[in-house]
């Protein structure tokens, strides 16, 4: 095997894109019995590299993108979206589900939570609100404990960790998102006899920074085997616009801009890549430490944190048990 | 056994782990220096539970980088953070006669 390094994750993408078109056809067409396939884009690199194999898979007329803003979504995704659908000859569907949101009070049940702990915090006088990670894993072993930070118009913010109902609320309500998305893809597949195809990569997959039966409600997962890194280097190999190769990776949940490293994984992903890559195939800590160029104890907090999220989101991961068949009291 | 260390932190501690994260009817179940991470007895949530019942339980302010594996991570350890914390509000100076 070749010698640990930072590069590790680095794959043949020509080879790689052939892989998946081919893993995506064989599925949806012959397993699934399905014509096409449903992407919800949204102007971030892996639903973008998700439409870009969908598109070679099977073919621009047999795909469907939608778009599927909410009020706290930033503009900017929508337009991303529409430059991505267009360069692949793809129309986007436009699908706004901030009435939906409205209809489960998602909003008012969110706010409602953070009001607990910033009883000043107002969405419609202007404050913004997102739910953040400590942001120090190579210097502090902490645990994955939740903070919210709330922005007031004058642009002052605060910070404070969330009790355990907040949090609770706060998730269960954002979540209410992902799975109204969900519905919405599924009405477009369900309507052209289409599947739905994921846009989750590894990191997310694995690590549990999903919805389950929100954006993880799919037919089949397209990236879910790639790091976050190789999502990047399909991304150029399939010409997606640079603008969204450019663009941090945000959650685009929250009113507030959060990106991915501060609400969940907590480091740069050309860090925690070649990191997971090294415990994933047991590469000596001494040999990952040398080739980052990082204290082995920063190292085993990484090996740590991802044992740590991958245990407890088994949960989200796992298909609903049944049992065996009944016994009959007459064979 | 000093009364300070009589094994009646670490006992509540049990109780509240079984009690409100293994939803368990038959008590804890695992020696005290089992790791709660690797067991999967916490999560994240979890922590933010146990910080809240150490402070409503046993009066300790809990800051947020002291939830670490090091302070709560096992019985023992949540219990020798606790007598940490309330040894240092008795031994600190009074603020007012």
């Amino acid at each position: 095997m070749t010698r640990f390094n930072e590069n590790i994750t680095d794959i043949d993408p020509a080879a790689e894109v052939d892989r998946i078109v081919e893993f995506l056809r064989s599925n949806v067409r012959k397993g699934m019995k399905r014509r096409g396939a449903v992407v919800g884009i949204s102007g971030g690199i892996d639903s973008a590299v998700v439409l870009a194999l969908s598109v070679r898979a099977f073919g621009a007329q047999n795909v469907v993108a939608v778009m599927m803003p909410d009020r706290d979504s930033d503009p900017l995704s929508e337009k991303l979206a529409r430059e991505l659908a267009a360069g692949f000859g793809v129309k986007p569907l436009l699908e706004d589900i901030t009435k939906a949101l409205e209809g489960f009070h998602c909003y008012q049940r969110r706010d409602d939570a953070i009001r607990r702990v910033f009883p000043e915090y107002d969405a419609d006088a202007g404050y913004k609100a997102k739910i953040v990670l400590p942001q120090d894993l190579l210097e502090a072993g902490t645990f994955n404990v939740y903070s919210v930070t709330v922005i007031a118009p004058d642009g002052a913010e605060k910070t404070q960790p969330l009790g355990a109902r907040e949090l609770l609320e706060i998730v269960a309500a954002s979540n209410l998102k992902q799975r109204s998305r969900m519905s919405a893809l599924y009405f477009h597949a369900e309507a052209r006899q289409f599947a739905v195809i994921g846009t989750s990569n590894k990191n997310e997959h694995a690590q549990g920074f999903f919805v389950k039966h929100g954006d993880g409600g799919v037919d089949i997962q397209a990236i879910a085997h790639l790091f976050k890194t190789q999502v990047y280097q399909l991304s150029r190999h399939l010409r997606v616009p640079e603008s969204i190769q450019r663009r941090l990776p945000t959650t685009d949940t929250y009113s507030a801009p959060c990106d991915q490293q501060e609400f969940f994984f907590r480091l740069p992903f050309s860090t925690l890549d070649p990191i997971w890559f090294a415990r994933e195939n047991q590469v000596p800590i001494s040999e990952v430490a040398r080739a980052m160029g990082l204290p082995e104890v920063q190292i085993q907090r990484v090996f740590d944190d991802i044992a740590s999220k991958e245990r407890t989101t088994e949960y989200l991961r796992l298909s609903p048990p049944i049992l065996d068949a009944a016994k009959p009291v007459n064979a | 056994m000093d009364k300070k260390n009589d094994g009646h932190i670490e006992a509540a501690i049990r109780e509240f782990i079984a009690k409100n994260l293994l939803y368990s009817e038959d008590g804890f179940g695992y020696g005290d220096d089992v790791s709660l991470l690797r067991e999967r007895i916490i999560d994240s949530l979890g922590v933010v539970e146990l910080a809240a019942f150490l402070t409503r339980r046993f009066g300790v302010k809990v800051e947020q980088p002291e939830v670490k594996p090091d302070n709560f991570d096992s019985v023992t350890k949540l219990a020798a953070f606790v007598r940490r914390k309330q040894a240092r509000v008795e031994t600190a100076p009074a603020l007012t006669a």
